[in-house]
């Protein structure tokens, strides 16, 4: 029985990294244990299934312009937290905060999203 | 089997079947129905609702401070109370749990009903349908019909539903629900003999309150019992079914990793605009309607004037007729397949023969019916 236990415990907390985006994929290819913050310029806003990308234009401390694919949930729940298909457009500047692609690709999974005043990008609703 | 499950299983089913028999009985004026009667549901059953903590954020996981969604899942394969068997069942959904490239498609039953998607109850008298936003759909039937007979069923990710409205309780067993972890990996990989009932009902505007139990004596050491928190939905009153219409899916492996794609590679080819035509007046079409033989084939062009537009079929080879655009009053093109057509006058301006391209270019030629 305490093996049984053990094992359950075990497996919600690995799983706790491995459960899909509400459906989709599984989260396994971000680095939850870390944040990465950018301020950028919106190229594209993709507001499709199963999962929408805010593709970011940042300058890198090279001065180089690299792109980042920032992504989100499906339109639905970003719709439940008050976000639009127009809620960014393309020349928007903003800031994000996210989880990164583990393969050090420019990717990452979304954490918090502000305009650059520091509005939050959410709950506007 | 233990003794344990056998007796509270027996003890379960001892307290369901009288509540159904007498819910069967009691409702409509005391004749034998399960039927909703609309007058005496009561509460407010309409609108969208959502298992207790199962709203997600914006990125579609748990709401930040909020429990995980794993957690918050209590029908997901970590919950139950696993036999041996039980346990030795739950290797796909860890295996696929710890695979980056594990996609879902759905929820199935039973853990639609404890999912991060809103559903909503359609109530009619003989049937309660429970659809949720990913198209998980669950068909109660409430006519007092009985599950469909062992040999005529198949098990599915939803089950064979059928209820029994007593007021505004609904008690709904479910029979026939199959495993399906490429669907949803997550949902229990209990036997095909599982046996579900739940009884749910508003006990407060805005809150549906489900007791849910489980029985499968091939993987449970004892039932499973669920106590489910159903809230309206307090930022969404509009079912949007788009769970499976995945064309922005960028999800790609590369060196054995899951990554995200480039952007460029998730696009959707650009798509030429439409190719403008010319307008002809109905004479100048009639002038080229007739049927047609290709040369040295059997096959048969046949061209037809539906109001302003000609349509041609390509018999045997497309048995279908197709709208045509005008280039001049000779030459038409099909804007849906590509085929081209220049059709060839004699002296006396009599259309004879045509000439032109299949879809890939090929030519084409052929001589009018006589």
């Amino acid at each position: 029985m305490r093996k049984k236990a053990l094992l359950n415990i075990s497996v919600v907390a690995t799983m706790a990294l491995a459960c899909p985006a509400a459906a989709h994929h599984s989260g396994a290819m971000f680095d939850k244990g870390k944040t990465v913050s950018l301020t950028g310029t919106v190229r594209e806003f993709q507001f499709r299934n199963p999962h929408c990308y805010i593709q970011l234009v940042i300058r890198n401390e090279r001065g180089v312009d690299e792109e980042w694919s920032v992504e989100m949930g499906a339109p639905m729940h970003l719709r439940d937290r008050g976000w639009k298909k127009n809620t960014l457009q393309a020349g928007d500047r903003i800031n994000v905060t996210l989880s990164p692609l583990r393969d050090g690709s420019h990717g990452g999974e979304l954490r918090i999203a502000t305009a650059i005043d520091g509005r939050p990008l959410r709950g506007l609703k | 089997v233990s003794d344990r499950f056998a007796a509270t299983g027996m003890a379960i089913f001892a307290l369901a079947a009288p509540a159904l028999a007498w819910a069967q009985a009691s409702n409509s004026q005391g004749t034998p129905s399960c039927a909703a009667d609309m007058a005496r549901i009561g509460g407010d059953w309409g609108g969208l609702w959502i298992a207790e903590n199962m709203e997600v954020d914006m990125n579609g996981r748990e709401m930040p401070g909020g429990v995980p969604l794993l957690h918050g899942m209590k029908f997901s394969a970590l919950s139950a109370p696993w036999s041996d068997e039980g346990w030795s069942r739950i290797g796909d959904t860890v295996r696929m749990g710890l695979s980056e490239a594990t996609n879902i498609g759905g929820w199935s039953y039973p853990l639609m009903m404890s999912s991060p998607a809103p559903f909503k109850f359609i109530i009619s008298p003989g049937e309660t349908a429970i659809i949720s936003q990913y198209r998980d759909i669950r068909y109660v039937y409430t006519d007092g019909r009985g599950h469909e007979p062992d040999d005529e069923r198949w098990a599915t990710p939803w089950g064979d539903s059928t209820g029994c409205w007593d007021g505004g309780t609904l008690t709904i067993e479910t029979v026939g629900v199959r495993y399906v972890p490429a669907y949803t990996f997550l949902s229990p990989p209990l036997s095909e003999n599982a046996h579900f009932v739940e009884r749910m009902r508003v006990v407060a505007p805005g809150r549906i309150e489900s007791e849910v139990t489980v029985m499968d004596a091939e993987t449970l050491t004892q039932p499973w019992q669920v106590h489910m928190v159903y809230l309206r939905h307090p930022a969404n009153d509009r079912l949007v079914h788009d769970g499976e219409t995945y064309e922005n899916d960028r999800l790609v492996f590369e060196g054995g990793s899951a990554t995200i794609s480039d952007p460029a590679d998730a696009v959707p080819a650009a798509r030429s605009p439409a190719r403008p035509s010319v307008e002809l007046s109905a004479a100048q079409l009639d002038r080229v309607v007739g049927s047609y033989t290709f040369d040295g084939t059997p096959a048969k062009l046949t061209i037809e004037r539906r109001g302003d537009r000609l349509f041609s079929r390509i018999d045997p080879f497309r048995p279908l007729f197709l709208p045509m655009q005008a280039d001049d009053d000779l030459s038409f093109f099909s804007p849906t397949d590509g085929v081209s057509i220049r059709f060839i006058a004699d002296g006396a301006g009599r259309i004879r023969r045509f000439e032109g391209k299949s879809p890939d270019n090929t030519p084409i030629a052929g001589a009018r019916d006589e």
